[in-house]
């Protein structure tokens, strides 16, 4: 899976299931958690969907703002995780 | 030894003076032995607890970690799943046998009557410390488990994790994961760690002594025990000086601990980010007590959470929304004390966050920066007012608490409380105003601004100390 | 190879914190200016710290009365002092019978006993100069003491501004006597106090002659009397006839005398001995120590002055009526001892 495919499915995620509204203009680069977009109940959801989505697990101590504020992080982390 | 003293300035001064003197390991060997000299200080038997705890835990964290098979998900690794619950439930029972001592005392008493022991024989006083060194230590067994760090193969440095003196009586709660390589490091203290670390001191050194202490001070001695005596606007007034009262202590202690500790050139994390700014419970919790929430964030919400989650992956189900902040918001209350005072205190905060959720279903988010500002306001007013009603049953027993509630909405009398509590929370708010964007942004500014707060704060100080601090001094007749 | 160091520091530092105690030494110097101006000679009342609230409102009105011309004599003594001699009705018959004035202020500080009020009497009479001192007493002020009398010493004693004025060296005390600011901001001091508003009334209210009249006017029932503990097994404690002594010693500048302050006669027979024995345990070793001094010892209980509606319902402490009647006495007896000689002022 490329970096393409990654952040579309998880740009479509977030709109969607996270912050709930399809048509928003999310930038890559725009903080959620600290923008107040996204909170803990959303990162759970997060977690769970990557798991099914990737087949990754990203441990709960890493489900936090220094890891996954923006779109872009949450890429790099799957990415990563995925390698 | 209270955190705010000249004795433990001293005591500190003393360490450091040696520490500053040795090479890195040495260093972790004094900061060891002046932790457990720290806390040999209160009770020396409680310190046995703390030894007894620090090597069982070394020991089985060493079988803990998960075999090198690869996982079913990828990163989702685990080790000896017996082995860490029964690693969790040694935690527990000797937290609860030392906490909950005393809720559970009659029954204990009754059944120790029973079997012909005295009472008196079993009387058990609480380490101090202990509901923060076994979160933390718990976290470092689950992260083990997991396969998210390696158990520590150094025992100094571990048995320095779960004492090391300046976050022993009360946090942060460290996780070991930032916190032990820390310890393996070479540590610096330079120019800008030493202004750091003084000025945190001075930040939580001006919160206990100019702020909490005076309002702790000017609140009834009968308030809380007898909420009936008083009107509403006194018993709005004096939660207002409570809640601040609370904040401040707690965040001052956290400054100063957090200051001290980067002396040693290690950095504690925060523990508060003007929580009484929150415009959503979420966010409150994100700015209270942090350590402690993330802590409950990481190792009792998610995991809940996304054990629901994954049997039903829709957000809106009702053990989705529900059981996660419930859980975890009883679990603080427990954490925070024994009874039905605390259950009620954590249960309201579950409430609040599972009516924030659903109300958050229905409408789609927008971040609270870009709403307007009056409603912005509103909902740290809405939310402020619901955090003091919480604050009731956190600290009075709950008929009082009843009480104290029904007497809020009781205007028949229309007492005030002392204009006093205003020489202390309009320099309270001024603290946070300083620190609104960066902690210590006040180091950013000016050398004449910065001297001119430290030295008002200096005068501050002497004033609010020259208030007696003994029992009101008995009058007798001759 | 040098080793790494943990400190990395670069010079200047600290100029910060230099910066700021200058500042500190600027900001309280010109709000001590201002306090001058303001407040000296005002009669805003004033205190010096100390945890016994008594001693602490007393000073700061004693520290006005020397400002305003002086004073002539203090009554000191416990709360049997405080309730019993009331400075104006003094006065008043001290003038009948000399014709001339005298002010009085009443130093009475409840559980005072001989080894406090030497103490004191050593500062009083050093700082005020007063041409007599009078020492209110009854036995309990020399026997053993009691935990509250211990607690009263050491609330005087560790009070800083007293060791300062004892001759120790400390900060606080020293503050506390060159500081106009501070002397006034201690009479607030306790504002973050619940009762705050409670302890600032002890300052305001405080009466200017220093007397505090026991209002109850209840006659006392001699069957609900009982015998008061320091009767049982009474002995003399050395650490208070050294206070006792420390007290007499003063006579070498000032006109000290020693008043016995009066009990019921009733009461004194419960003493081991009854009233005969009392009377015998002060003209003995107290007597003795009086008279190496050349102080004057006046007993009173045996005089049997106060009539029964005299007496404070504890029948330990004259109520208003006895202090007028007390301090009557009290007067005619040193204008007479002024003329006879006993007492040269």
């Amino acid at each position: 899976m490329d970096r393409t495919e990654v952040h579309d499915k998880l740009r479509t995620f977030v709109l969607n299931d996270m912050i709930r509204m399809p048509d928003y203009d999310l930038k890559d680069d725009e903080p959620l958690i600290t923008g107040g977009l996204v909170d803990s109940f959303s990162l759970a959801l997060f977690g769970v969907f990557v798991e099914e989505t990737f087949n990754i697990y990203i441990p709960d101590p890493d489900l936090t703002v220094e890891n996954l504020d923006t779109l872009n992080q949450m890429i790099d982390r799957v990415l990563q995780d995925m390698a | 030894m209270s955190i705010v003293s000249l004795a433990f300035a001293g005591y500190v001064l003393l360490v450091l003076a040696a520490y500053y003197a040795l090479p890195r390991r040495p260093q972790n060997w004094l900061l060891l032995a002046a932790s457990y000299g720290f806390y040999a200080l209160w009770d020396g038997w409680l310190l046995g607890v703390l030894l007894a705890l620090t090597a069982f835990n070394y020991l089985l964290a060493q079988r803990l970690a998960p075999a090198p098979t690869p996982p079913e998900i990828k990163g989702r690794q685990r080790g000896n799943r017996r082995l860490l619950w029964a690693g969790i439930g040694v935690n527990l029972a000797a937290l609860g046998c030392f906490k909950y001592a005393d809720f559970f005392a009659p029954e204990m008493n009754d059944l120790l009557d029973s079997l012909g022991i005295t009472s008196s024989s079993v009387e058990i006083v609480l380490p101090v410390g202990m509901s923060f060194y076994v979160v933390a230590v718990i976290a470092y067994l689950v992260d083990v488990f997991r396969g998210q760090m390696p158990p520590s193969r150094d025992p100094v440095d571990f048995a320095l994790f779960m004492a090391y003196f300046p976050k022993l009586v009360a946090g942060p709660v460290e996780r070991a994961r930032t916190f032990l390589p820390q310890l393996a490091a070479q540590r610096t203290v330079d120019n800008a760690a030493l202004e750091r670390s003084l000025a945190l001191i001075a930040f939580g050194v001006t919160r206990k002594l100019v702020i909490a202490d005076p309002l702790n001070s000017m609140i009834p001695a009968a308030l809380f025990d007898d909420p009936g005596r008083y009107g509403a606007l006194e018993l709005w007034g004096y939660l207002l000086a409570y809640a601040f009262a609370l904040y401040n202590d707690f965040a001052g202690y956290t400054s100063v601990v957090r200051g001290v500790s980067g002396l040693f050139g290690i950095e504690l994390s925060r523990n508060f980010r003007l929580p009484y700014l929150a415009r959503s419970f979420s966010e409150f919790w994100n700015r209270w007590h942090i350590t402690l929430s993330h802590w409950l964030r990481d190792y009792v919400f998610y995991p809940t959470s996304r054990a629901l989650l994954r049997r039903n992956p829709r957000r809106d189900n009702v053990p989705n929304l529900v059981l996660p902040p419930m859980l975890t918001m009883l679990a603080s209350g427990l954490w925070h004390g024994p009874g039905w005072q605390m259950l009620a205190w954590g249960g309201l905060h579950g409430v609040y966050l599972v009516g924030e959720q659903m109300l958050a279903l229905r409408r789609p988010v927008v971040p609270p920066g870009q709403q307007p500002l009056w409603r912005q306001a509103a909902a740290t007013g809405v939310v402020f007012v619901l955090v003091l009603l919480a604050w009731v049953p956190f600290r009075c027993e709950l008929p009082q608490a009843v009480n104290y509630w029904r007497g809020l909405a009781d205007f028949s009398s229309l007492q005030r409380p002392t204009f006093r509590l205003a020489i202390v929370l309009i320099p309270a708010l001024a603290l946070d105003w300083m620190q609104r964007r960066e902690e210590l942004a006040v180091l950013g500014w000016p050398r004449l601004v910065q001297a001119t707060l430290l030295a008002l704060e200096t005068l501050a100080i002497f004033l609010v100390l020259q208030a007696d601090t003994g029992a009101p001094f008995v009058y007798g007749g001759f | 190879m040098t080793r790494p160091s943990t400190l990395h520091l670069r010079f200047p530092l600290g100029q910060t914190l230099a910066l700021a105690l200058a500042l500190v030494v600027v900001i309280a110097g010109m709000a001590e200016g201002a306090a001058r101006l303001l407040l000296d000679g005002s009669d805003r009342p004033t205190a010096i710290g100390s945890e016994n609230p008594t001693l602490d409102v007393k000073i700061g009105m004693l520290d006005r009365l020397d400002a305003e011309g002086g004073v002539d004599c203090i009554f000191l003594g416990s709360s049997v002092v405080l309730n019993g001699l009331d400075p104006a009705a003094f006065a008043v018959a001290f003038r009948t019978q000399t014709g001339t004035d005298i002010t009085c202020y009443n130093f009475g500080v409840p559980a005072l006993t001989a080894q406090s009020a030497g103490l004191l009497a050593e500062l009083l009479v050093e700082r005020y100069e007063p041409r007599l001192l009078v020492y209110g007493f009854t036995l309990r002020a020399v026997g053993e003491r009691s935990a509250q009398a211990a607690e009263v010493y050491d609330s005087i004693a560790d009070t800083p501004w007293v060791a300062y004025q004892r001759g120790e060296a400390n900060a606080q005390g020293w503050l506390v006597e060159h500081s106009t600011l501070l002397r006034h901001y201690l009479a607030y001091r306790n504002w973050p106090h619940d009762d705050y508003t409670t302890w600032r009334a002890q300052f305001t209210d405080a009466p200017p002659d220093g007397y505090e009249p026991f209002l109850v006017t209840r006659p006392f029932d001699p069957a609900t009397i009982e015998t008061p503990s320091y009767f049982r097994a009474y002995a003399l404690s050395p650490a208070e006839l050294d206070g006792l002594e420390t007290i007499l010693a003063l006579s070498d500048g000032t006109q000290v005398l020693l008043v016995e302050m009066p009990l019921p006669l009733f009461v004194l027979e419960m003493f081991d001995g009854g009233a005969a024995g009392y009377d015998a345990l002060l003209s003995g070793e107290i007597g003795d120590l009086a008279a190496a001094y050349d102080v004057p010892l006046w007993t009173t209980s045996a005089l049997d002055l106060i009539p029964a509606v005299g007496w404070a319902e504890d029948a330990h402490h004259v109520n208003h009526r006895g202090a007028q009647l007390l301090s009557r006495w009290l007067a005619e007896q040193v204008a007479q001892a002024i003329t006879t000689g006993e007492l040269a002022l």
